[in-house]
Order: structure tokens, then sequence, then C-alpha cells
């Protein structure tokens, strides 16, 4: 009785033994899985959020978005007109991509920042990057846009919304230059802007825009 | 074309190398100690990349706590609000950084923490590394710049020296990528159609410093086998030397033994040998013993002879009287008898008598006193004597060694004594010691001899024994006024079997014992101070304390 006596009683810790480290097993396997659960569910969060793109309508004319700047600089054959949320920090990405759009057109490009202002903002609200980033492009010019009018009239509720005009002042293009929010790299409204200043191409296009709202109508 | 060739062959090497590194194993072993070796070598790689595992682990806990508070940091100075006109709110990469960040690093550490070393942690911390890469690359809007973190990573990952590490990293990246190039590809590639190629290219530049990474780790871990062989060879040796140091001490255990009981067996046979010696010394002194005890003998028979004659004359004397006075004699004048007893005194020549008996008387009971001594001596320095040491009177063995071997000084030399008579009883075997006092004598005695047999010269010489306590020792001076000892031999008088006597006269063995008795059975010193044309002197020193040294071994003997 003895011997098997023990033998039962070391089967049985062994089996125990056993089954606590199955246990122990299957709980790590089960918090591994609700980790990769969590990672994936915040990954694509981030992902949605950085890939929607805000509000943007398709524009009118030049004339009609009336905007007024010191045009001192030469006629050129292109005008880009873009309305920017000064404290928007997904606009940094549109400033570099912008000083890199200019590098490539040159003098074609002609380029109007339309910077959007409360009407009771105090006198450090441009004081930001995206302004200083803005102010390193050459030949840009700044205009105030107070409470975002002028870029709610081009059809603009979105920091970074752009609208390339031909030499006639027709929109050509409108969206953003930016492949998501504050993600610099190419993307396809450098592409179109760049195509259609250099003449590659002709067809109107647009591209979602990637920013803080204006806060100038549907946003 | 050529170096095409060798650089294919180099990457076909390779690959094998990786593919057969998998847990850095030899082949097989050949026989039982080959056997040893594999394994202890296995045990060894195994614990050493067990360790360095365990280390990585924890310094990979330690990077995603950092990363993970750079991750709150450059949400915050990068994009800490999201703006709706003038109203702001927090970024949601800022909660992103907390929260996406703290789940990507919390796994990783409690890994790290509760299963260090384990294949399935580094795996997780890979991957987790990667997707972090995947998070900074977001927050910092896709910079150029934050895509070396994906690098680094990989360089850092390297540090396990597991190749199979870089796997999953890279799968992370490759499966990221191609996501991101199906679903979203402008987020990757700048546009919404973009060649199919670019997903490879993008992870080719990954496997590229992949190669790189797993060579070194490949290299690493033959470098890790090939300490591991180098110490497995040190412990083999070491081994073998402490095997053969086992046995060399056995061996000198054993030679110990047999020199102990080799020096046992030399004690006894020098206790046999003085003893011999002494028996020798008996023998040569015998005769002169003899004749010392003759010569009171003859006397005490001489004057026994004329007392014995004397007392006849002495009887007839009193006879004479006797009659004077015998009231059945003839009676006769006064005048008659004084006469005939004047007479009678006359003829005995009673004057005569009166002067030489009580000489004769006196000059008996010195003779007898002086065999007494003699007897009295030789029973003392033939005494075997105890093993063990015991307080003695050194004065009285000097006077009874010198005492038994007069007769070999008496005619050569004339012995003085300036013995110490405040001298403390000194530990001593006391039959050993007077052996050392007789040879320092007959040696004495000798030299002065030869002396006077070399200068042909009748004069006596002196031998002088002094005794006094210096301190903790005794010393004992023999001096003589002998011949000195020359300067080539000095060096070899205390060697066995060296004499400088004439052949028959000595054995060579007197100075031996006697530095063998002084030193090793002692613990003293016995030296000499020589002149030589004028004399030697023997100094002995005993300690009037016993050593512990000497005493145990005393003990043992």
């Amino acid at each position: 009785m003895g011997p098997k006596a023990v033998s039962t009683n070391s089967n049985c810790h062994a089996l125990l033994r056993m089954g606590k480290a199955c246990s122990s097993h299957r709980r790590l396997v089960l918090a591994g899985c609700v980790w990769l659960i969590l990672l994936g569910v915040g990954f694509g969060m981030l992902m949605v959020y950085s890939q929607t793109p805000g509000d943007v309508e398709a524009p009118p004319v030049l004339s009609v978005v009336d905007v007024k700047y010191d045009s001192s600089a030469p006629t050129q054959s292109h005008t880009l007109v873009m309305a920017v949320h000064p404290r928007c920090p997904c606009t940094k990405a549109t400033m570099s991509e912008l000083e890199r759009l200019k590098r490539h057109c040159g003098d074609q490009l002609s380029c109007v920042l339309l910077v959007y202002h409360p009407a009771d903002a105090a006198d450090d609200w441009m004081d930001t990057a995206v302004i200083a980033a803005a102010k390193r492009v050459p030949n840009i010019v700044f205009v105030k846009d107070v409470e975002g009018k002028q870029a709610a009239r081009m059809g603009a509720f979105t920091s970074g919304s752009s609208v390339l005009y031909d030499r006639k002042g027709e929109p050509q293009f409108w969206g953003g230059i930016t492949a998501a929010r504050n993600h610099a790299g190419d993307n396809m409204g450098f592409d179109a802007i760049k195509a259609l200043v250099n003449a590659f191409e002709t067809r109107r296009t647009e591209a979602p825009v990637y920013g803080c709202a204006l806060g100038n109508g549907m946003n | 074309m050529t170096l095409l060739l060798v650089g294919l062959k180099k990457l076909y090497r390779d690959y094998a190398m990786i593919a057969n590194s998998n847990s850095i194993r030899f082949d097989a072993p050949l026989n039982k100690a080959d056997d040893w070796v594999f394994h202890r070598t296995n045990e060894l790689v195994e614990e050493r990349c067990q360790k360095l595992y365990v280390r990585t682990d924890r310094l990979f806990a330690l990077l995603m706590v950092l990363q993970w508070v750079g991750a709150m940091v450059a949400a915050v100075v990068i994009s800490p609000l999201t703006w709706v006109g003038a109203h702001s709110n927090i970024h949601p990469h800022l909660y992103a950084s907390i929260f996406l960040g703290g789940i990507l690093a919390l796994g990783p550490i409690f890994l790290a923490v509760f299963y260090p070393g384990r294949p399935i942690t580094r795996y997780v911390i890979a991957s987790a590394q990667m997707l972090f890469s995947a998070l900074l690359i977001h927050l910092s809007g896709g910079r150029i710049e934050t895509h070396f973190h994906v690098f680094g990573s990989l360089a850092f990952l390297s540090f396990y020296r597991d190749w199979r590490v870089l796997v999953p990293a890279t799968i992370v990246v490759a499966v990221d990528h191609l996501a991101r190039g199906i679903f979203w590809p402008e987020s990757v590639f700048g546009v919404i159609t973009p060649a199919p190629w670019r997903a490879i290219e993008h992870a080719a530049w990954v496997i590229f410093e992949d190669i790189f990474l797993v060579v070194s780790c490949v290299s690493s871990a033959r470098e890790t086998r090939l300490i591991a062989s180098n110490q497995v060879a040190l412990e083999k040796t070491n081994a073998a030397i402490e095997e053969q140091v086992e046995d060399r001490t056995r061996e000198l255990s054993q030679k110990t033994d047999a020199l102990q009981n080799e020096m046992q067996e030399r004690q006894a046979l020098e206790g046999q040998l003085l003893q011999a010696q002494k028996l020798e010394t008996i023998g040569q002194l015998a005769a002169g013993i003899a004749h010392e005890i003759n010569t009171p003998l003859q006397y005490i028979s001489d004057n026994n002879e004329f007392l014995r004659d004397q007392f006849t004359s002495l009887l007839q004397v009193i006879d004479k009287y006797a009659q004077q006075i015998d009231p059945d004699a003839p009676k006769r004048s006064w005048a008659d008898r004084v006469e005939e007893v004047q007479t009678t005194l006359e003829e005995l020549d009673y004057e005569f008598l009166k002067e030489e008996i009580p000489q004769a008387l006196a000059q008996t009971m010195e003779g007898l006193e002086r065999v007494t001594t003699i007897v009295q001596a030789m029973k003392e320095f033939s005494h075997p004597g105890s093993a063990l040491k015991e307080g003695a009177d050194l004065n009285r063995a000097i006077e009874t060694t010198t005492t038994v071997c007069r007769n070999r000084w008496k005619n050569v030399a004339q012995l003085e004594m300036a013995l110490d008579p405040d001298l403390p009883t000194t530990p001593c075997l006391i039959a050993e010691f007077n052996q050392v006092i007789l040879n320092l004598v007959v040696n004495a005695a000798d030299a002065i001899g030869e002396k006077q047999d070399r200068e042909k010269s009748k004069q006596v010489g002196v031998i002088n024994v002094s005794t006094h306590c210096d301190g903790d020792w005794v010393e004992v001076r023999v001096k003589d006024t002998g011949g000195g000892i020359p300067e080539k031999i000095q060096e070899r008088i205390f060697d066995p079997f060296f004499t400088s006597k004439e052949v028959g006269k000595g054995t060579g063995q007197g100075l031996a014992i006697s530095r063998n008795v002084i030193v090793e059975k002692h613990g003293g010193d016995l030296r000499f101070e020589t002149v030589e044309g004028e004399g030697t002197t023997f100094i002995i020193r005993l300690p009037l304390q016993e050593n512990e040294s000497m005493a145990t071994d005393q003990e043992a003997a």
C-alpha cells in the first residue's frame, strides 16, 4: 500500500504541477493576445486619425476669393493660395512640403498664405513654429485672415488646404500637400501641383488635406 | 565575374553557418572524454548565452521605459494640442504616446522581469521595439531622421547575439509596410498607386542590415563557443593538474611517512651508536681506570702489610707491659722492669711506629676514598640515563667525567676547573652530556699530547673546564692549550667519520655525536674557537628552558 500511495501522491503532484504550468502558460498566451489586440486597436486608431482628411470643398475662381495682398512680385504662371492655422502642429509638415515645392517650381509659382487669426487673438498669436517655417519659404505673401473668412470663401476649412490657380485665376488643384497628419514626404498633392505648374498635367485634381480645423465653417 | 562568384560562395558559406548555428553546437562526440568536453562546452555556452539574454532583456526593459518617456516628450514638444479655430484640445498623439506607448512598453517589461532569458521574451521585445519605431516615426511626423530608430533597434537587438531575434523584428517591419502599402499606400510611399517593388525595396534595406547583423551574431556565437571551448580545455587541464597534485601529495605523504620511519630508525641507530661509543670509551678507559684504581690499591695493600707487621711489634710491646703487671711473675725491681720495657721499645723502634702507623692509616683511608670516587664516577658515567631530559647538575657531571678519564689527561695536562657554584639545574640527557664532556676532554688531552710530541716538549699543558649561566642558557667551555685546529679541516671536524688523529686512535664519531647530542637532542649549540698553535675552546650552550618542538619530539621519541 505504502509505495502505491507514494506513487499516487507523486503522480498527483506531477499532474498538479503540470496543471499549474498549463494554467500559467494559458494565462500568458491570453495576456499576449490581449496585448496584441490592444496594440492593433491603438495603432489602428492612430492610423485612422492620421489618415482622416479634413473638410475641403471645390474652390471658386480666384476673383471670387478676393485675396487681398500686396502683389509686388512679378506675375507668375501659377498662384498657390494656402489657408493655415498658425498653431496646427500638422501644418509644420505642410510648410516643409511647401518649401520643397517652391524649390521645385521656382518662379513659376507664387504663394499666398491665408493665416487664420481669431478676432480677439493676442498679439503673439502668429509667433509660432508654423509661421517661422513659412517665413523660410522664399517669396511668400502672408495675409491675415480674420476668423478664416477668406479661407471659407475659398472652400478651405482645414489648415493646410491649398488651391492652385492658373494664370487665368481658375482653380487647377485643391487639397493638401501632405500624405497624412504632420507627415512630411512624398505625397499626391505635391506631385499634382508640381505636374500642373510644369505643364506636365492639365487636368484638375484634388487631394485630401490633413490638419486642424480652421473653425470657420464645416468643422 | 570572379568577384561575384567569390562573393556568392562566401554568402553561401555564411548561410550554411547560420543554418547550423541555431544552438551553437559542435558535431557529436566520438568517445567518453570528447563526450565530457562536448557536454561541458554546451553547458558553458548555454550558461553564457542565458546570462547574455537575461542581461539584454533587462537592458531592453530599461530602453522601453526610456522610449515610452521619449514618446511622451516628443508628443508634448511636436504636437501638444489640436485646434479648432481659436479653441484647443489635447492632441491625440499625446494620448497615443501615453497609452499606446504604455501598452507597447509594458508587455516586454513584464516579460523581461518575470520571464527573463526566455525565447518568447526576446521575440516579443524585438517585435515591440520595431513597433516603437513605428510609433516614434508617427509622432515625429514621419521625419526621416526618426527612421534611423529602425536600424538602431536592429543593431541593438543584435546584442542578443541570436540572429533569430532579427526575424520577428524584420517581419514586423515588413508586415507594417505591406499593410500600409495595401491599405494606406500614400502613408508610406506618398502615392496612391505605388509600384509593387517599393514595398520590397523598403524591406530590402532592413534585410540588408540584417545580413550584417546575422553574420555578426553568428561570428559572436562562434567566439562564445570558442571561449567556452578554451575554458573547458582549461578546466580539463586544471582537473588534470589537481589530480596530479593529489597523486604527488599522496606520494609525498608516503615518502614523508617513510622518512619519518627512517628518522626513527636513525634515531634508534644513533642511540645505539652513542651507547656503542660509550662502551668503546669505557673499554678504552678501562686500562687507565684500572691503573687509577690499582695505584691506591697498591699502597693500600703495602700499608696494610706494613700495619700487619707493625701490629705484631705492637703486640710484643703490649705483651711486655702485660708481663710487668703479672702477679705470678717472679718479683723484680722497678728499675729492671723499666729497663726491660725500654729495651723492648728500642728494639721495636717504637718512635717509628708511633709516627708511621697513623700515616699509613691515613694513606689507606685516602686510597680507599680515591677508589670509591673512581668507582662512583664509573658508576655514574656508565649509567644509561633516562630517555627524557631531567634537571641535572652539570658541574657534578663534569667532575665525574673528568675523574673517569683522568688517566687520559693526567700525564699531559693539568686540569683546571672553574665551575659556577650557582649554576642552575639544567634539563638534559645526562648520559649523553657526559659522553660529550668526555669526548671534548679526551680530544683536548690528545691535542696537548700531539703538540708535545710534535714539539718534543715535556711541558704539561692545561685543560680548563668552566661553566657559567648566560641568561636562559648554560655555557660550558672546554679549553686546551693544544695545537689548535688547522683552518683547512675546520669545516669538517663535525662530519661523521672524520678524524685528524692517527689510524686506530680515533673513530671520527666523537664530535659528530657530540654535535648531534647538543644541537639535535638538546636544541643547543656546539661551536669552537681556535688559534692554530695556541689551542682550542669548545663552547657548549644548553637552553635552560626546553622549547616546545623539542619537547614534542622527545615525547614522540
